[in-house]
């Protein structure tokens, strides 16, 4: 198996699409240079949100990596879709990190000298932005295999969705306080406690389809959220690995 | 027309916008839901909640203008009388018209149900309708950006390059008045003065500006450069004035004005003075609340102890990313900042109020609060913090501060009454913990009062201990008493 994951790995990278996740590199990496050069360096507080903004960013768009046009006829290789799809998520994962990590280095070079940055808090966050977003498009790309590209917009949704969802939480369950703010390990102690569920999301979405069952309950779920999914009256394709 | 019709009504049924006005409702009513409202800062809270609405109508907006790329569209389209111009027109009309209207319908459910908790302050309809106007800024960009960049990744992008500013712009610089919402303010929000009007015009006339951009797509026409130039012309004095309106530091001569005890207006209730800035007379009623039980708890002979109520200004930025406490011109200040709680925390504004005006009676001494608070601008305004200051060891020693902590009691729990005037350090918590514990045993007395009352003088006086004090009020000292303090 891992034999046939790594030479599924070079034609992956070729199909993949990576124009998303460039552009939202490109577009962090210019905020933050614009902030650098307007107030002549990037301050710990400043830092910290710019941080979490491409963070988010990047979780927003790298769903992109997921959408897979050949999901039907692929269905026939011997290849399963369970590591088809873990690899496309491994690599989207990989890429929106390394990107994000990228930004982050040039944010740290921008920090006047002696300033702390808790890099490793920051980067917990923005794996569960990333994984957020990717697991939205997955449950998207396995219910709606033929709607094409917008699918990952789910992923989208469901990083505004942890934002707006976090919004809500006040107090000893505020999730992004400043460095300095005495809540700051309580926060990511609860960012830890997070991280597991778009994991498990992923775990859901990414298995292979069922044949000729009644559908399973976690089916069920994914059917009943994605009913709002946006996309107007050319969503109802009513394509689906389900059975 | 039809084609405009359908566009809104396809916007209107998007989740993406009515979702994202759900959102916002249930966001601003959750974070107003523990706080007095005051106008200024509801508004432009509000005002930044509407780019939740205006994040969905840029979605939708962008998702509605690609619409034509995705699932075979182009074949069906081409075989279409109407062209893609006449598309992007409708939507350059629908998406800012359904995201103003939106965002307005959930500015004004919000406000509205705010007015029976009587809001406080000025209400400045220009700044409230910066929300909507913003949301209209969104929704056409959604539709320009779209023309411009097609792909499904562009909203997103667009979405993190609006939202990147807006955040950075909370720590300070005249250039926020550029952004949909001018997000940082001071408290009260009137001391620095908010170019509100031309913030607004400056964003409406965006509006026809991003419009003409995306319409240029299909070339240069006469009335496209006409709508972009009429607003770039309107856009950018407009803009400037919001610039130059937008100060970083409370203006000198406006933060001096404010700390004379002539900007404010009293009223005498129930034979205390009241004093309001001008506008938040509304919220006396609340904090005579606080101070009658103590007064209560104050024998007659003494009650022209009782100080002045007279609100006080917060911290004020003076500069960038920097703020600072302000001691206000008139003697022993105490009274309420501007905040009050509701819903369950009014009973901690009303015991810390309560504990000052107790503090004050009881003759403690004005701790050194007023001191400093301009932290490193490195670390950026998040930093500031009041030093209360602490009656010090002396202090703890003397059974007026007992006095002090038992009628702060009466407003409240006694350590939050305790908050508002000694902020112990860790040397003198022992000493400071024992006050606490007799005080709350005292609170719980019902004779303690008429103890209090028939040894007033003895128990004031600087010079009685606690421990001359305690049998007097009929307390037994703790067998584990520490009294530990440097």
């Amino acid at each position: 198996m891992i034999r046939t994951a790594l030479i599924l790995v070079r034609p992956m990278l070729r199909a993949v699409d990576w124009a998303p996740l460039a552009w939202t590199w490109l577009a962090s990496v210019a905020m933050i240079v614009a902030a650098a050069l307007t107030r002549g360096a990037v301050v710990s507080c400043d830092a910290v949100v710019l941080s979490r903004l491409s963070a988010g960013a990047m979780g927003a768009t790298a769903g992109f990596a997921l959408v897979d046009p050949m999901a039907y006829g692929a269905l026939a290789t011997p290849v399963p879709r369970w590591l088809r799809m873990w690899l496309r998520t491994a690599l989207a994962a990989g890429a929106a990190l390394a990107a994000w990590g990228t930004s982050l280095a040039l944010i740290v070079a921008f920090l006047p000298h002696g300033s702390p940055l808790l890099a490793g808090d920051l980067a917990l966050e923005a794996a569960t932005c990333v994984l957020t977003g990717l697991s939205g498009a997955a449950v998207a790309v396995r219910l709606r295999p033929r709607h094409g590209r917008s699918a990952a917009l789910a992923g989208t949704a469901a990083q505004f969705a942890l934002l707006a969802l976090t919004l809500f939480l006040t107090a000893e369950l505020w999730l992004w306080p400043l460095q300095n703010d005495p809540q700051w390990p309580v926060a990511h102690r609860l960012w830890l406690v997070i991280l597991p569920l778009p994991v498990a999301c992923l775990a859901l979405a990414n298995g292979n389809p069922v044949a000729r069952r009644p559908a399973r309950w976690s089916h069920r779920v994914m059917t009943f959220f994605i009913g709002f999914f946006p996309g107007g009256p050319y969503a109802r394709t009513k394509s689906s690995l389900l059975p | 027309m039809s084609l405009t019709r359908f566009e809104a009504a396809l916007l209107l049924r998007s989740p993406l916008v009515w979702g994202s006005a759900v959102l916002m409702v249930a966001l601003r009513v959750w974070q107003t839901w523990s706080r007095a409202p005051a106008w200024p800062e509801v508004t432009i809270d509000t005002a930044y909640g509407c780019m939740l609405v205006g994040a969905g109508a840029l979605l939708a907006a962008n998702l509605a203008v690609n619409r034509e790329r995705r699932h075979g569209m182009p074949e069906t389209i081409r075989a279409l009388p109407v062209r893609a111009p006449a598309r992007t027109r409708a939507l350059l009309a629908t998406a800012p018209a359904v995201a103003a209207v939106v965002a307005c319908a959930a500015t004004a459910v919000h406000l509205l149900s705010l007015l029976p908790a009587r809001p406080a302050g000025r209400f400045d309809p220009w700044e409230a309708l910066t929300g909507p106007a913003g949301a209209a800024l969104c929704g056409v960009l959604g539709v320009t950006v779209g023309r411009w960049f097609p792909g499904p990744a562009t909203g997103p992008v667009v979405l993190f390059a609006v939202a990147a500013p807006v955040e950075l712009s909370r720590s300070g610089g005249s250039w926020a008045a550029l952004l949909p919402v001018i997000l940082r303010h001071d408290l009260p929000v009137e001391i620095n003065p908010r170019p509100s009007g031309a913030h607004l015009v400056y964003l409406l006339a965006l509006i026809p500006l991003v419009a003409a951009l995306g319409m240029s797509r299909y070339g240069m026409r006469p009335r496209r450069s006409l709508a972009a130039l009429a607003g770039l012309a309107v856009a950018v004095p407009a803009g400037a004035v919001a610039i130059a309106g937008t100060h970083d530091a409370v203006p000198q001569e406006r933060l001096a004005r404010w700390l004379t005890p002539e900007a404010q207006r009293c009223r005498d209730i129930e034979g205390v003075r009241y004093c309001a800035y001008p506008g938040y007379e509304a919220w006396i009623p609340r904090w005579t609340r606080a101070v009658r039980p103590v007064i209560a708890a104050v024998p007659p002979a003494a009650r022209d102890l009782v100080p002045e109520i007279r609100q006080r200004v917060g911290d004020v930025s003076s500069g960038q990313g920097r703020g600072t406490m302000m001691k206000p011109t008139w003697p022993h200040p105490t009274g309420p900042f501007f905040l009050w709680g509701r819903h369950g925390t009014a009973e901690l504004s009303e015991a810390w109020l309560g504990g000052q005006v107790a503090a004050r009676v009881a003759g403690l001494s004005d701790p050194e609060w007023w001191r400093v608070s301009i932290t490193d601008p490195i670390y950026g305004a998040s930093d500031v913090f009041v030093r209360v200051g602490t009656p010090g060891c002396a202090g703890w020693r003397q059974a007026r501060t007992l006095v002090a902590l038992w009628l702060g009691g009466q407003a409240g729990p006694v350590r939050t009454a305790a908050s508002s005037w000694a902020q112990t350090k860790d040397s003198e918590r022992p000493a400071a913990e024992r006050l606490y514990r007799y005080a709350e045993r005292l609170v719980a007395r019902p004779d303690a009062r008429s103890r209090m009352w028939a040894h007033w003088t003895t128990l004031i006086d600087p010079k009685t201990t606690v421990e001359q004090a305690l049998p007097l009020l009929g307390l037994t000292p703790d067998p584990d008493d520490r009294k530990d303090c440097s």
